[in-house]
């Protein structure tokens, strides 16, 4: 199927740890989430970074889509808006992802940081655009946004450690080396 | 080399057919698109409600060792306590109004279906649950949902009219419901919006009542506008719902804090404390028509 510098992603193992990631964040994150608000990390946008930032080019940006499909499907976004904007985050991180510093746990914390906020903005536009929920405090959301956001970024370094913890399974390359 | 060329553009190619696929699907109504959401609900719904069951004792039991005490049964009496109020006026103003000898009681009028919480809303912008009874269960957009005690169900899955005094509001089934799923909206979602009543704590023994809108306002935060300073609104007074299926007013929960708005310093503005944990929901009862 896809095929550069000698790795191939194995989507079964790839759709086992999406409907895992599914199960949790549907079932699990609200519940352990932090704080009296229980602010919930996006478990979805962490993996799409991490595979953005770890895996090859193409594949990466069709897994971005696939769990921002995930994400689509389990919220109260109109269909299609996640999967979209995830994409577009996945192909940006893509292309500049070679301009970044090595593996340094900071780039990811930072990259996560402002792609989750970008992310949550963007459908939470789309959201009021299309009439799914009229609110007066975009204020308010954007505060929630943030805070989702630096839990999203915070993680990221053990969402990266787990993830290629798996990257045989995964078919993801050992080394941060992009093909070219 | 030529093949790995045409790899990449194929692979290229199906990424761009999949973001016109999205914007296509974000394009259509969204009544088209949440049929599909309801397929995925079903796939979700087993292993979601499996991981929920045994995430809520671990949760249960880290609450209560850090509180010491049942807070849960505090809340419970104290809600009981409150509704049971409620149906007393209710019951006084059925008598003076009795001019027939066969009168419908309020209660009896309306449904109520038991349903399980199996998940929540992904994204931190929503307040929303997925239940596991649907349209072929007669719950329908709008209906009202209560939070469930564990004696509430009977064996048939149906909760006694009894029962639902020790209960409160937690919210309203939104969207068109699935076929076996849906969407319960928090009191606490930022699109929630519902006219409320507010009523002075027992202890006090006063006697006024207050109208007011209710707005979710995410993040946990619930608040009641439209009210005047007037009314001598106080932390621990009662805010109730009134709902369109029962006759009877149901407590949401209670002032956590009030003071006039900046903007506007004749109406109040105030924080609602919901009489029930609204994270840790296990089992609710939707009001049925």
């Amino acid at each position: 199927m896809f095929r550069i510098s000698g790795d191939m992603m194995r989507w079964f193992s790839f759709s086992i740890l999406l409907f895992v990631t599914l199960v949790v964040q549907v079932g699990l994150a609200r519940l352990f989430g932090l704080g009296p608000q229980r602010v919930t990390p996006d478990l979805f946008l962490l993996l799409a970074v991490v595979l953005a930032f770890r895996g090859q080019r193409d594949q990466a940006m069709v897994a971005g889509w696939l769990l921002g499909l995930a994400k689509d499907l389990s919220s109260q976004a109109p269909l299609g808006s996640y999967a979209f904007v995830f994409g577009l985050m996945t192909w940006a991180v893509i292309r500049g992802r070679e301009v970044f510093y090595g593996e340094h746990p900071i780039t990811l914390i930072i990259i996560t940081f402002l792609s989750s906020f970008a992310v949550e903005q963007l459908v939470l536009m789309i959201c009021v655009y299309k009439g799914v929920f009229a609110s007066e405090d975009c204020g308010g959301l954007s505060v929630i946004i943030m805070f989702s956001a630096l839990l999203t970024a915070g993680l990221a370094p053990y969402g990266q450690w787990i993830v290629m913890r798996f990257h045989r399974q995964l078919g993801l390359p050992r080394r941060r080396t992009y093909g070219r | 080399m030529a093949r790995k060329l045409r790899e990449r553009v194929s692979s290229r190619q199906l990424f761009v057919y999949l973001m016109i696929g999205a914007v296509v699907c974000f394009l259509l109504p969204l009544r088209v698109t949440n049929s599909v959401d309801h397929v995925l609900s079903m796939l979700v719904t087993p292993f979601s409600k499996g991981s929920r069951d045994l995430a809520v004792p671990i949760n249960k039991l880290r609450r209560d060792r850090s509180s010491g005490i049942s807070a849960k049964s505090y809340q419970q009496l104290e809600n009981q306590f409150v509704n049971t109020r409620q149906e007393l006026r209710y019951y006084q103003k059925l008598t003076e109004q009795l001019s027939m000898v066969r009168q419908q009681l309020g209660l009896e009028r309306v449904k109520f279906i038991v349903a399980r919480v199996t998940g929540s809303d992904t994204s931190n912008l929503r307040e929303v649950k997925y239940l596991d009874r649907g349209a072929s269960d007669q719950v329908q957009m709008g209906q009202a949902v209560l939070s469930c005690v564990e004696t509430a169900k009977g064996g048939d899955g149906k909760a006694e009219a009894k029962d639902i005094y020790r209960m409160a509001v937690v919210g309203q089934i939104v969207g068109e419901a699935g076929k076996v799923t849906s969407n319960l909206q928090l009191v606490s979602d930022p699109g929630f919006c519902q006219k409320v009543v507010i009523e002075p704590n027992w202890q006090r023994g006063e006697n006024w009542r207050a109208e007011g809108l209710l707005k979710g306002k995410g993040m946990g935060q619930i608040e009641v506008t439209m009210i005047s300073t007037r009314d001598p609104v106080q932390p621990g007074d009662t805010v109730l719902s009134q709902l369109k299926d029962l006759s009877v007013e149901m407590i949401i929960g209670t002032v956590m804090s009030c003071r006039p708005q900046e903007n506007n310093r004749v109406e109040w503005q105030i924080s609602v404390r919901p009489a029930v944990d609204l994270y840790n929901l296990r089992e609710v009862v939707v009001v049925g028509n």
